[in-house]
């Protein structure tokens, strides 16, 4: 009896020392790996106070036998998240030489060196990743783009193709090859990668390339048409990185939050810029800009009176800053409250005297209340404060014309396309009053500028040709 | 004989253990902490804020300036370097003219109508012994991709009077453009950046006549986001070859080889896949001395999808070292918010050191000891010492380098640029000097 138990004994405190010893033994060597890498902490100047203690805390973790692997895997975070890159960097090689199996390590530093561009050694990362995940789809765009960068065409199509072989409609993929064909003059491929790439995008990705693909074929209408959606579009959404994007909940930095949040906004992730923007105000509450882009970001999903609460905030911490107060005051008068609307332009107008756009609001108010007189000053005002913007020469105009102040307002007309020659409404203003007029000279004039500006739409453009047909007798020949 | 077994494996697990451990706590001893600072170019930068003594030269006016970009030139080839700007709010070029070293003429107005200029380079287009003006116009200044870019030549009459001329216009926004023989036919030809916005390019205007200001236009690349071009014999050939920047998502920096005749070979030297990197400027300079001219590339444009501009940890300067048969990329440091990078040898000791300036970095940072006017100090084995000269003006996006005192030596003169609240802390022109 004594013996069995005994030999039990002895087998537990065998498999405890056992366990001990591998336990320590591998603590000590992983210990020793993230004591080899751990930087030096960087200057925290200015960060947030909750930041600094965090990695306070990692770094003595990462000191600590038991928590060395977790305090390091935490800096990593935390240096990434809130732009210590460098530092980032060398937390990644420790915790890669840790975890060789872990795919997040490479990834997440080839990220940062293909930032600067680094192609070689990114790369040789990427390579590791995608070995490790060949499931995610980030590491290998981003290789493939870097290599594009770096001239690899071939490995760049090869890796490009990669990513269609497991998603065939993979637009940045498509993107990329679309690239390749452009400059190896390949145009027809080219044409046809990137006219899917708009297709599966809605023109999110490609609607640049394929505008000057068509001019360079001489499709000029299909590239017109394309123009012709909007003024500036910047459409380009960059790959979405879930890896990368899990760092923003250990983000203290509200600025670089709020530009994430403006990207997945971009993305229609709309959850998730909500979450971002909100972390922002969180980690800085007196963050005007942070309040001012989250009340756009409700504003845009129709919650205004989330969007209200915000800008009233916004004219709260900083009182001279005047989109807070046009903003507000806007959206009062859009729920039907012009009253209130009224009462916070004039408080507007009372803290930021030079804004132009409190004056050109200012200005719309007086004319639509009657007060014409003051309104024209009050248009004068916005320009004399910012002379450059067309916006308020055409307004100025456009009332001026109301009041069958013709030579007036077409001068003022004239004076917005100083500024913005093609403006579509300005351009169909002065056409028609060159048409309607029967100024031959004037009419043509505009109405060439008319075909240089493919915003203006076609319904105004086609009434413009049957007036200009019914007053000269014949078509106009562009 | 299980007594006797547990006795021998008791010693034995004990040896493994003592063994296991001896080994762990010795076979490879823990390295010392790494000590060192995470990169020496992004280290913190020294003071140096009594280097150079500021002083404003323009006139301000009710309006917070634009001055979109100044050239330190020699105008009127009196020997005196001299100031040319554009204001691009009021569509103007200006002349700061240095009438003897360290004096100054009131602020002169060279052209008028300019529709939103936002580079000017000086060189005899025409060939008749005076400086010309090249003004490049993108006349919308904000985000707008309608076809309004617009290239001036300014033709001096030999007394700074000019006579404007625009040699092309309906193209995409204009951005910088640069005079050389391009084709070896012994006239002015123009490197053209075009930024456009959703669509861009790179091209150049071949001087053809047979009227002095007749130009044909040729396009190299097509991509949006053109900032600077540079021109330069890059590979040795003697025939000139023209350096791009392209920003917008692309963030690239090609350079065009030219063949001769006119024709150019396309070359990727370098590409960022952070699509917001944020170029902001390339200038040329012999950096390392070697005789070959290197290219300086700063990043620090901060607009993007936030409510307002601000720095990223990725801002800042960086060189590519021209080796002769390519380029070499190397981090200088790090500048929230970098414009406007310039070669100097700042401190007079034989070897280029670089400054930049920076823009829209603290608009959201109120409290925050932004650096505007930063120096990198150049060991001479191309190790950079970053310095901040200044914290105030802000928002500076164009330098230059000239001689403005009797000592000879550089002095540094910027602009502001002003777009965005709060409006303080403003300069327009200012001659920064030791």
């Amino acid at each position: 009896m004594k013996s069995p138990a005994k030999l039990t004994l002895s087998a537990v405190i065998v498999v405890l020392l056992a366990a001990g010893g591998w336990w320590y033994s591998a603590k000590s060597a992983a210990a020793a790996i993230v004591v080899a890498h751990l930087p030096a902490v960087p200057s925290l100047t200015g960060a947030h106070a909750e930041l600094v203690e965090r990695i306070g805390q990692a770094d003595d973790d990462a000191l600590s036998l038991p928590t060395a692997r977790d305090g390091l895997a935490e800096l990593s975070r935390l240096y990434h998240a809130n732009g210590y890159l460098d530092t980032a960097m060398l937390t990644y090689a420790g915790l890669a030489e840790l975890e060789p199996h872990e795919p997040r390590w490479p990834h997440l530093h080839a990220t940062i060196l293909a930032g600067f561009g680094q192609a070689a050694p990114a790369v040789a990362l990427w390579d590791q990743a995608i070995e490790l995940a060949p499931d995610y789809l980030p590491a290998q765009l981003r290789r493939a783009d870097l290599l594009l960068k770096d001239n690899q065409t071939a490995a760049a199509e090869t890796a490009y193709r990669q990513v269609l072989e497991q998603e065939r409609d993979n637009a940045w993929a498509l993107l990329g090859l679309a690239r390749l064909n452009l400059e190896a003059e390949n145009w027809r491929d080219a044409r046809t990668q990137l006219e899917r790439v708009v297709a599966l995008t809605n023109y999110n990705l490609g609607y640049d390339l394929v505008v000057s693909l068509y001019e360079r074929l001489g499709e000029t209408r299909a590239a017109e048409a394309i123009r012709g959606r909007a003024a500036a579009s910047g459409a380009y959404r960059d790959p979405i990185d879930p890896w990368l994007d899990e760092l923003m909940a250990d983000c203290y930095d509200s600025f670089r939050l709020a530009l994430e949040a403006g990207a997945k906004a971009r993305h229609g992730d709309n959850a998730t810029a909500l979450r971002w923007l909100q972390r922002a105000i969180e980690v800085a509450p007196n963050d005007v800009s942070a309040h001012f882009q989250m009340a756009g970001h409700l504003k845009s999903q129709r919650d205004l009176e989330g969007a209200m609460l915000f800008y009233r905030r916004c004219t709260q911490l900083d009182p001279q800053f005047a989109d807070g107060w046009a903003q507000l005051s806007a959206l009062l008068a859009q729920v039907g409250q012009p009253t209130q609307a009224d009462r916070i332009l004039a408080q507007g107008l009372e803290n930021c005297p030079d804004s132009p756009g409190l004056h050109r609001m200012n200005a719309r108010r007086l004319r639509d209340s009657g007060q014409v007189g003051a309104a024209l000053a009050e248009f004068r005002t916005a320009i004399r404060l910012r002379p450059n913007e067309p916006d308020p020469y055409l307004e100025l105009g456009v009332t001026l014309l109301g009041m069958d102040r013709r030579d007036e307002g077409m001068r003022q007309i004239e004076n917005a396309l100083v500024w913005d020659p093609l403006n579509p409404t300005g351009l169909g203003i002065l056409a028609f009053d060159a048409i309607e007029t029967k100024n031959r000279d004037q009419a043509d004039h505009w109405m060439s500028q008319i075909d240089l500006q493919p915003r203006l739409e076609s319904t105004q453009v086609n009434r413009l040709r049957d007036v200009y047909r019914q007053a000269f007798g014949e078509p106009w020949d562009d | 004989m299980p007594d006797r077994s547990v006795l021998l494996r008791l010693p034995l697990a004990g040896a493994l253990v003592a063994a296991t451990l001896g080994l762990a706590a010795c076979s490879k001893p823990p390295p010392a902490r790494l000590n060192a600072p995470a990169a020496k170019s992004d280290s913190a930068p020294l003071d140096a804020k009594n280097l150079l003594t500021a002083r404003e030269l323009g006139t301000f006016t009710e309006l917070p300036p634009w001055i979109a970009h100044l050239k330190v030139i020699d105008l009127d080839q009196d020997g005196l370097d001299d100031i040319v700007f554009c204001e691009a709010q009021d569509n103007e070029i200006r002349w700061i003219r240095q009438t003897a070293l360290g004096e100054f003429a009131p602020e002169a107005l060279l052209a008028t109508d300019m529709s939103g200029p936002v580079h000017v380079e000086g060189a005899d287009m025409d060939q008749d012994g005076d400086i010309d003006l090249i003004v490049s116009s993108m006349t919308i200044v904000f985000p707008h991709n309608d076809r309004i870019g617009i290239a001036f030549i300014l033709e001096n009459d030999g007394h700074q009077n000019f006579t404007p001329h625009t040699i092309l216009d309906q193209t995409s926004r204009i951005v910088d453009m640069r005079a050389a023989d391009l084709n070896g036919d012994g006239r002015l030809d123009l490197a053209v950046g075009q930024f456009g916005y959703d669509q861009g390019e790179v091209s150049w205007l071949e001087h053809v006549g047979p009227g002095p200001w007749d130009f044909e236009r040729h396009v190299l690349l097509e991509l949006s986001g053109a900032i600077n071009v540079e021109v330069a014999d890059f590979n040795g050939d003697r025939i000139p070859d023209i350096a791009a920047l392209i920003s917008q998502q692309w963030e690239e920096v090609y350079v065009f080889h030219g063949t001769g005749k006119g024709n150019f070979t396309t070359q990727r030297i370098w590409g960022s896949t952070n699509e917001d990197y944020g170029s902001s400027g390339l200038s040329l300079a012999d950096l390392n001395g070697d005789g070959r001219p290197d290219l300086i590339y700063s990043n620090g444009d901060g607009f993007g999808p936030a409510a307002t501009p601000g720095p990223r940890p990725w801002h800042g300067l960086q060189w590519f070292e021209n080796t002769g048969n390519g380029f070499k990329y190397h981090r200088i440091g790090a500048l929230p918010g970098a414009y406007a990078p310039i070669a100097v040898d700042l401190d007079q000791d034989g070897a280029m050191d670089v400054v930049a300036s920076a823009a829209y970095a603290d608009w959201n940072n109120q409290d925050r000891e932004v650096i505007s006017l930063m120096w990198w100090r150049n060991d001479g084995r191309m190790n950079f010492t970053p310095h901040a000269l200044a914290r105030a003006p802000k928002d500076l996006i164009t330098l230059g380098v000239g001689t403005f005192d009797e000592s000879g030596k550089p002095a540094i003169v910027s602009g502001g640029f002003y777009i965005y609240p709060p409006f303080d802390s403003m300069g327009r022109v200012m001659l920064w000097h030791r």
